[in-house]
């Protein structure tokens, strides 16, 4: 494992990130720091705010209060439309749901964040990409269908390599697993280490599934009331005695 | 990326197709409002309009060729109509001819009518203003007639006096102490005749109504055209016609008697003379003068049903019920 | 179930966010980047697609006022009158609002229930992360093609409604075409036709964006797309006749003839 923390430079920072929807605090002082080639996951129980924070990160929600440094020198939350656009081309986001656009087939799917008004491209340059990215998830077949006549796990590949059509920077996985079988769900949680790897991503992964935080993370953060309540490796937060931890890794 | 195309075919049919009838329709509006093509402004002054609103069509000799563009009060007295008729009609339209306001049917919609004259005058320019004659409505009509029939009635009865008192033999030497009757009998002869002449206006706007009626014009005229209410108005004119060639003949009559016993008396020989060369006259006189009232009689009556039942057809049938009653309770006294 | 504000706040609320969001499309209509090619396709599905339907009704509309209307007609013996009244309240009234009434039902339903699903599988974020402004995608284009669609339909459904009313009249009597065809537009006017046209975008505007606008604030779950697809055509189809009532009094107002 090289987690390397003073060799490689910081890519995403949070700082005192606060966000309440009405009275519900969600997130209360969040802080975490994510490395180039670091893959983090993030534990927590539902409605504990992990989602929340993802969706800080990319700009769909906007916190209270805090920062969020990205590639060194941008808040996001400050950005105007124009440069979190850009930010957000070298962020990608796999939706819990897909969110794969129903009306349209796999191969316009992939090709939407193309839709950026700033990205041109000709059609056989496309086709190369679709095919490309497709066949990085094994889903080389699929370009004509529609979003429907695919399985679950096909779904879930297809919007994988959505996300990483625009070969961003950082992943922002949320629960990439949830709702599939196990089988399914160690393919995917495989595949998304491979393209860890073959894209060269930074990745902070949302899940509650235990294999696949194993399998896909270097370091693990715990998200219990709203603050980043622990950080260490899978293996070292397994074996601690804290209660409020050990909840999470009782079978 | 062909089904895209198809897609695109069928949109724009189906864009196309909704646009089309749209305009048509618009465009066919617009022709039937003069909205389109070359078009003259006329005017008319009115006193009465009758509800002639904006868009009523304007007709010559029946002919559709414009409608109404604008109404203003100039006075309280004068409303100007502004109509608009083609251009390429406005040729036959000369600047006496004569406007009036008129009706499709009883109910109908108003319509402008352009009646052509006979005379030479020019034909109209553009913003000319026409002659118009103010209509006379049917409730005026009636009560008109109703009036001189009274008047009509009224002088017979008093003709008829003067006749029985003609009659009379000791009326006769009255008669001939008192030279003011022939100047009377003139007066009431001159009465007569302008009566007659009232009751000929009345009975031709009737009649011309009637045929109107007839014809189906108007939303009431089909509802009438087989109705008693036309036959009932067809039966007033009939009478009201026959009113008048009875009174015209009287007038006639009285006028040559009238003009004899003038004469007798010039000639020196005498009003009882002329009396009584001219006793078949005098037989005459008095059975026109019954006629007369018979049928101003009926005619009243008719008018008085015209007024009051213009939609009931059973006015006449329950006064036949009523005669045939009062006669059965004779009968059995 | 409807589902309604139970409190006044609630209705305010609501009414302020509709204004909002029913604003913005204005905005957002000339902002540059224009769907075009999303818009054309909405136009068909909107559009093209529900010709069939409008048309059906459009027939029945026609066909059957006239029968009810011929008996009463007929008592009159105003018979002849029966294209010339039929065919006002079509264009004038019936055929707009009865339109504009299906048209919600078909089109308001499935924009809501659309965007709903969008909204709860998190298509809508998904494509703000994508960089193309949902709102422009998919609300622009949409109330855009209904506000452009539903005029066309309406004309159409009107010009059915004619040909069905030419049939019920066939029915008992026999007419021309051509006499028939002739009495319709001679009882026309420019002010039977035009502010009826004039409402039907009116129209067309408020069910695409009452449509969206429940469909982008649907609540999480598949009940969440119920409901939102069911107030959508609830709301629609009273806002519809909301317009009408105001078109009809703006209409008197100015004595458009």
């Amino acid at each position: 494992m090289e987690t390397g923390i003073t060799k490689s430079k910081v890519i995403l920072e949070i700082k005192n990130l606060n966000k309440s929807f009405g009275s519900n605090t969600v997130l209360k002082n969040f802080n975490l720091t994510l490395h180039e080639g670091e893959n983090i996951a993030v534990l927590g129980k539902s409605g504990s705010g992990k989602s929340v924070l993802i969706k800080c990160i990319i700009g769909l929600l906007m916190p209270e209060k805090g920062e969020i440094w990205a590639f060194g020198d941008k808040n996001i939350p400050s950005l105007g439309l124009e440069e979190l656009d850009i930010i957000r081309s070298k962020i990608g986001f796999l939706f819990q749901s897909n969110a794969l656009y129903d009306s349209m087939t796999v191969r316009q799917n992939i090709l939407f964040p193309l839709r950026r008004h700033w990205i041109e491209m000709d059609k056989d340059h496309e086709d190369l990409l679709v095919h490309e990215t497709l066949q990085n998830v094994g889903l080389a077949h699929t370009a004509e269908m529609m979003p429907s006549e695919l399985s679950g796990g096909m779904r879930k590949r297809i919007a994988l390599a959505r996300t990483l059509v625009l070969k961003p920077k950082i992943m922002l996985y949320d629960e990439p697993t949830t709702g599939l079988d196990p089988i399914t769900s160690r393919e995917i949680s495989r595949l998304i280490v491979e393209l860890q790897e073959k894209y060269k991503t930074s990745s902070i992964i949302i899940s509650h599934d235990l294999n696949c935080v194993r399998i896909t993370s270097d370091k693990v953060v715990m998200l219990i009331d709203g603050t980043c309540y622990a950080l260490d490796t899978f293996d070292q937060l397994k074996q601690t005695k804290d209660p409020r931890i050990r909840e999470f890794f009782e079978e | 990326m062909s089904r895209s195309a198809i897609n695109n075919t069928k949109l724009g049919i189906f864009v196309l197709a909704g646009l089309l009838f749209l305009v048509m329709t618009l465009f066919i509006i617009g022709k039937n409002r003069s909205f389109f093509g070359s078009y003259y402004s006329l005017r008319a002054n009115f006193k009465n309009i009758y509800g002639l609103t904006r868009g009523n069509n304007v007709r010559y000799s029946g002919i559709q060729i414009g409608t109404v563009n604008d109404i203003k009060l100039l006075s309280d007295t004068v409303i100007e109509i502004s109509f608009t008729v083609k251009k390429d009609m406005a040729k036959f339209i000369r600047i006496d001819d004569m406007v009036t306001i008129g009706g499709e049917g009883l109910m109908g919609n108003k319509v402008l009518n352009i009646n052509p004259s006979s005379g030479k005058g020019t034909f109209v320019k553009d913003g000319d203003l026409l002659k118009s004659k103010a209509t006379v409505n049917l409730d005026k009509m009636i009560e008109i007639l109703g009036e001189t029939t009274n008047d009509i009635r009224t002088i017979a009865g008093e003709l008829q006096i003067t006749i029985n008192r003609i009659n009379n033999s000791t009326a006769i030497w009255n008669l001939l102490k008192d030279e003011n009757i022939p100047a009377n009998i003139r007066k009431s002869v001159e009465n007569v005749v302008a009566a007659t002449q009232s009751v000929q206006i009345s009975a031709t706007e009737l009649n011309g109504m009637v045929a109107s009626v007839s014809n189906g014009k108007g939303n009431l005229g089909i509802l009438l055209r087989d109705s008693s209410m036309a036959l009932q108005l067809n039966k007033t004119i009939a009478l009201a016609n026959k009113t008048v060639k009875n009174t015209n003949q009287i007038a006639d009559d009285l006028h040559t008697f009238i003009s004899s016993i003038d004469n007798d008396v010039r000639n020196g020989k005498g009003i009882v003379n002329g009396l009584l060369r001219n006793e078949t006259m005098t037989t005459n006189l008095a059975n026109s003068l019954a006629n007369i009232e018979n049928a101003t009689n009926s005619l009243n009556q008719n008018l008085e049903a015209l007024k009051h039942n213009i939609f009931f057809r059973g006015y006449f049938k329950k006064q036949e019920k009523a005669k045939r009653k009062a006669e059965q309770a004779a009968a059995k006294n | 179930m409807i589902q309604l504000p139970n409190r006044w706040g609630e209705i305010v609320e609501e009414t302020g966010k509709l204004s909002q969001f029913a604003g913005n499309f204005f905005v957002q209509l000339f902002r540059p980047r224009f769907e075009g090619k999303e818009f054309l396709r909405q136009c068909y599905t909107i559009g093209y697609l529900s010709l069939g339907l409008v048309g059906l009704t459009g027939f029945i509309m026609g066909l059957v006022l006239t029968l009810q209307v011929r008996p009463i007609m007929l008592q009159y013996g105003v018979e002849a009158k029966i294209p010339a009244m039929v065919s006002l309240s079509i264009f004038r009234e019936i055929g707009p609002v009865i339109t504009a009434l299906i048209f919600s039902g078909k089109i308001g339903s499935s924009i809501g229930a659309e965007l709903g699903s969008m909204k709860v599988t998190e298509q809508i974020d998904a494509m703000e992360v994508s960089g193309t402004n949902p709102y422009k995608f998919l609300v622009v284009t949409r109330v855009l093609a209904c506000t452009l669609m539903l005029p066309v339909l309406v004309l159409l459904a009107d010009l059915i409604g004619l040909y069905g009313s030419f049939i019920g009249i066939n029915i008992h009597g026999s007419t021309s075409f051509a006499l028939f065809f002739k009495q319709v537009f001679e009882a026309m006017s420019f002010g039977d036709v035009l502010p009826a046209f004039f409402k039907t975008f009116v129209f067309g505007y408020a069910v695409g964006i009452i449509g969206c606008f429940k469909g982008f604030n649907s609540t999480k779950g598949t009940e969440g797309v119920g409901k939102s697809a069911n107030s959508a055509v609830v709301l629609s189809a009273l806002a519809v006749f909301i317009i009408d009532l105001i078109a009809v009094q703006v209409t008197d107002l100015f004595n458009f003839t």
